[in-house]
């Protein structure tokens, strides 16, 4: 039993689960990169590595948040909602990880839409979250079926990274709102470009 | 799925898991604390108070040696959030200088923020598997449960467990996996049942993976129990009586029946009565008639000496299929059914292996002998179910093998021929005297040209013995026992 | 790189603060941000996101892999050789011509072998029988192992150029058909 790294390409997709086009290798079942596109991994006969259940429905569930939240002021914003609701389920679905982050794209590419459209500030704060915790629960889902499989029992492991990742969204997302119905009012562009400012600086910095 | 569910809740944070552990277990891994002291990522809690004056009943500390890292990763999961922030912003000042976008772009922000602050987790873990049986007759399920318990003191937000079954060990219900998150000092536990196969297995390190909250950070570990697990599974050799290899084996004692009289069974000549003969044998016919006592002997039988050598190379280590039962298994399923038929019908039986292990146990008779014999086919290295790792030295060996066959020996050679060495053995050790019976456990598939090649060129091996005079029999998918009776037809016939 | 890195966070933190403080009192600070400048910082904004998700398209997703402890060991299944050494025989370079060569001399002997036990020729027969195609009906079997080459009519032909196999994998897959056929009694 010996477990290596691999490294995938987000790009690149990792051929998983109903495709079956899998190839059966002998030996044991590590590979190391899979930066090939046409990588095959030698997952053998019988385990199914296909994403997470529990997390997968979580992702879905809070797609759905994400649509609500921009169709809320804005309906025809549902639409591309909908339509990365879509993608996402086909991630899920095929076990691809890039279905998924273009899933949570055009979710928020729907976020923007009701934005531009004039959208309530809470409706598209919901919409951004929800877009977000859905793409990271789909890909949790996804890495959890690549590790463990589908006959392991992974729901509590599932459950808490879950209730993490929303407990921090929300909390997060509580303060920002808080501020912004604190300087209801104008609109100050000065705070707008000082934060951005910081933004930009402390993103590059922790991201390195 | 039958995994017994994760229980963090059980609030048992002493070393219950691992109660009735032996002094000398502690021992070892006392020394053990002594050595790798340093490679713990929990705090050292109470490991310096003298770990010998609360015996058995708390082992914290050295429980925790048996982690190892191999790897720690950074997923890279959250990578490009602060995009989510910087085009939203971006997009509310050039296209519609409202606040709403800004404010959900913000979410991403928080995310990246979550993922920089969270560190590496360090996990310090006890793991204890436990077998509902561990010495199990072959076919018999084994259910291996697994408790693994948080030694460190801080929350393993995502625990991801893969068990070490043994490479011979196929799981057959439940799985060896698990992922759970475990506060300090509790416990998860699941389960699987594996059906068990002959030989000795030993479970290797179980795999750990631990990540941090958003799962930015990955540990890749290894984790070994207190104690190493191991199932024993020795083949059944006390059910005798389902192989017919009396009809292999009439032929031997046919063979070596001798002109000596004495007891047994084919009547031999009658002889004057001698002080202590058995009364069995005398003759009271004769006794009626005329009043004498005389004594019947009968054609006295010697037990024929046959040697059981398995075909255990690692060529031999061949299936129909990738995971199935392979033919050195068959092999010695064989050899151990008819060990106990061929002792049963009086013979003495010896044991040996072709292979880089070197097996051999001399011919010989009776209940201990039964039992190490029983014991070498469940467990010695050379009939191990997985290939063997040393180099095969042909000639060595059969020169070795040759030194120790008593001259008289019969063999039945247990290999599934799929290339001319062990045929090329059979013949020589034929052409050396030994009376040779080949039992060849097929191997092979018909699914692609080259299984199909090989199937033919295994027929054209068999039919080259055969012409040769050699004993051939070709066990497919039927019982051992139909394959043999159809096999002494063709031999009497 | 570090004090940088410590400047570059403080200035970060200084400007969040001033922000959120510009927000709360809702003043400007005395700084008069003209329409164009604004806009400026908004794309600026938007060439920096697009930057980042640019780096998210391209990062290395990593995680470790698992084995499949619950799946028995795999051993071989006998002929797997040959059925790798048939695949790579296609080609003219010098592996595939050596593939190609092992491939028809192990098809010869077991041919040779089976046709002297199941038609009981001596070897030599069988040898000839087989150099000159005549071992068998089956023309595409007949072709691979004979010297010259064997005659097969227009619909064989045909045939030939609408299989999806090569010609080579082709006459193996014919030729261990036919043997086994005649092993078993059947031709």
């Amino acid at each position: 039993m010996s477990g290596t790294s691999a490294v995938a390409n987000d790009g690149d997709e990792r051929t998983n689960g109903h495709d079956g086009d899998r190839k059966l290798a002998a030996g044991e079942g590590a590979t190391g990169s899979a930066d090939d596109a046409d990588d095959t991994e030698t997952h053998q006969r019988g385990v199914d590595r296909s994403p997470a259940t529990f997390s997968a429905s979580l992702s879905l569930l809070a797609g759905l948040f994400s649509v609500l939240g921009s169709g809320l002021g804005v309906l025809t914003a549902a639409a591309p909602g909908f339509a990365g609701l879509l993608v996402l389920a086909a991630g899920l679905y095929r076990g691809s990880r890039r279905a998924v982050t273009g899933g949570g794209v055009v979710l928020l590419g729907g976020v923007v839409f009701a934005g531009v459209g004039g959208g309530p500030p809470a409706g598209l704060l919901l919409g951004a979250l929800g877009a977000l915790l859905a793409w990271d629960y789909g890909e949790n889902a996804i890495t959890m079926g690549e590790q463990l499989g589908r006959a392991a029992d992974t729901r509590r492991a599932e459950l808490f990274h879950a209730a993490a990742s929303l407990g921090v969204g929300v909390v997060g997302s509580g303060v920002v709102y808080g501020i912004y119905l604190g300087a209801s009012g104008g609109q100050p562009v000065t705070a707008l470009v000082f934060l951005l400012l910081a933004v930009v600086l402390l993103a590059g910095v922790l991201s390195e | 799925m039958s995994t017994v569910g994760s229980e963090e809740g059980t609030d048992v944070d002493d070393g219950t898991a691992t109660e009735g552990r032996s002094a000398t277990a502690r021992d070892g891994s006392d020394d053990a604390d002594d050595r790798e002291g340093s490679m713990r990522g929990g705090v050292q809690e109470g490991a310096g108070d003298g770990p010998d004056e609360h015996d058995g009943d708390d082992e914290s500390p050295e429980e925790a040696e048996r982690l190892t890292v191999r790897d720690v990763l950074d997923t890279d999961r959250w990578v490009g959030a602060p995009a989510v922030t910087l085009l939203f912003a971006g997009l509310a000042i050039v296209v519609d200088r409202q606040a709403g976008l800004l404010l959900a772009g913000a979410v991403g922000v928080v995310f990246a923020a979550y993922a920089y602050g969270s560190g590496t987790p360090a996990p310090t873990l006890a793991v204890e598997r436990r077998l509902s049986d561990e010495t199990p007759g072959p076919g018999d399920d084994v259910r291996v449960t697994v408790t693994v318990r948080n030694e460190g003191e801080a929350t393993l937000p995502d625990l991801r467990l893969v068990d070490g079954v043994p490479p011979a060990l196929a799981v057959g219900e439940g799985s060896p996996r698990h992922a759970t998150a475990l506060r300090p000092g509790k416990r998860a536990t699941f389960s699987y049942v594996v059906p068990a196969v002959r030989g000795r297995h030993e479970w290797e390190s179980m795999q750990v993976i631990v990540r941090n909250a958003p799962g930015t950070r990955e540990v890749d570990a290894t984790v070994d129990s207190a104690e190493p697990t191991t199932l024993r599974c020795s083949p059944d050799l006390d059910a005798t009586g389902d192989l017919p290899l009396r009809g292999l084996t009439t032929q031997y004692t046919g063979r070596i029946a001798t002109d000596v009289g004495g007891p047994g069974l084919e009547f031999h000549s009658t002889r004057d009565y001698r002080h202590g003969d058995p009364l069995n044998r005398v003759d009271w016919n004769r006794m009626a008639r005329t009043g004498e006592l005389a004594t019947l002997d009968f054609r006295e039988e010697r037990a024929a000496t046959v040697v059981l050598l398995v075909d255990a190379r690692e060529e031999a280590y061949v299936a129909p299929e990738p995971g199935a039962e392979n033919a050195v298994e068959r092999s010695v399923e064989a050899a151990g059914r008819s060990f106990s038929a061929l002792l049963g019908g009086g013979d003495r039986v010896g044991l040996a292996a072709l292979g880089p292990d070197e097996l051999w146990l001399a011919p010989g008779a009776g209940n201990d002998h039964r039992a190490r014999a029983r014991d070498l086919l469940a467990s010695h290295p050379a009939l191990s179910p997985t290939p063997p790792d040393g180099r095969f030295f042909p000639s060595l060996r059969l020169r070795r093998l040759r030194r120790q066959l008593p001259s008289d020996a019969q063999l039945i050679v247990f290999s599934p021929l799929v290339d001319d060495y062990v045929a090329s053995v059979a013949r020589r050790l034929d052409a050396y005297g030994h009376l040779v019976t080949v039992v060849s456990p097929d191997p092979t598939a018909g699914g692609t040209p080259g299984e199909l090649l090989a199937r033919i060129e295994r027929r054209s091996r068999i039919s080259r013995l055969r012409r040769a005079g050699l004993r051939v029999v070709d066990w497919g998918d039927e019982p051992l026992a139909t394959a043999v009776a159809g096999a002494a037809g063709r031999w009497s016939g | 790189m570090r004090v940088l890195r410590g400047v570059t966070i403080a200035f970060g933190v200084l400007a969040a603060l001033a922000g959120l403080a510009s927000v709360v009192t809702n003043s400007t600070f005395g700084f008069a941000l003209d329409y164009l400048f604004v806009t400026l910082v908004g794309l600026f904004a938007i060439a920096q996101g697009l930057r980042y998700a640019g780096a998210r398209r391209g990062a290395d997703l990593e995680f470790t892999e698992t084995g499949d402890p619950e799946l028995r060991y795999e051993v071989p299944t006998p002929g797997g050789d040959f059925d790798e050494q048939v695949a790579n025989a296609e080609g003219w370079s010098f592996r595939s011509v050596r593939d190609r060569d092992a491939v028809r001399d192990r098809l010869r002997e077991a041919t040779v072998e089976t046709l002297v036990v199941h038609r009981s020729l001596d070897p030599e027969e069988a040898t000839r029988r087989v150099n000159a195609g005549e071992w068998t009906d089956d023309p595409d079997a007949a072709d691979l192992l004979a010297d010259g080459t064997v005659e097969r009519g227009a619909r064989d032909v045909l045939r030939g150029l609408f299989r999806r196999e090569s010609r080579h994998s082709h006459g193996v897959r014919r030729i261990v058909a036919e043997v086994d056929a005649i092993q078993r009694g059947e031709r």
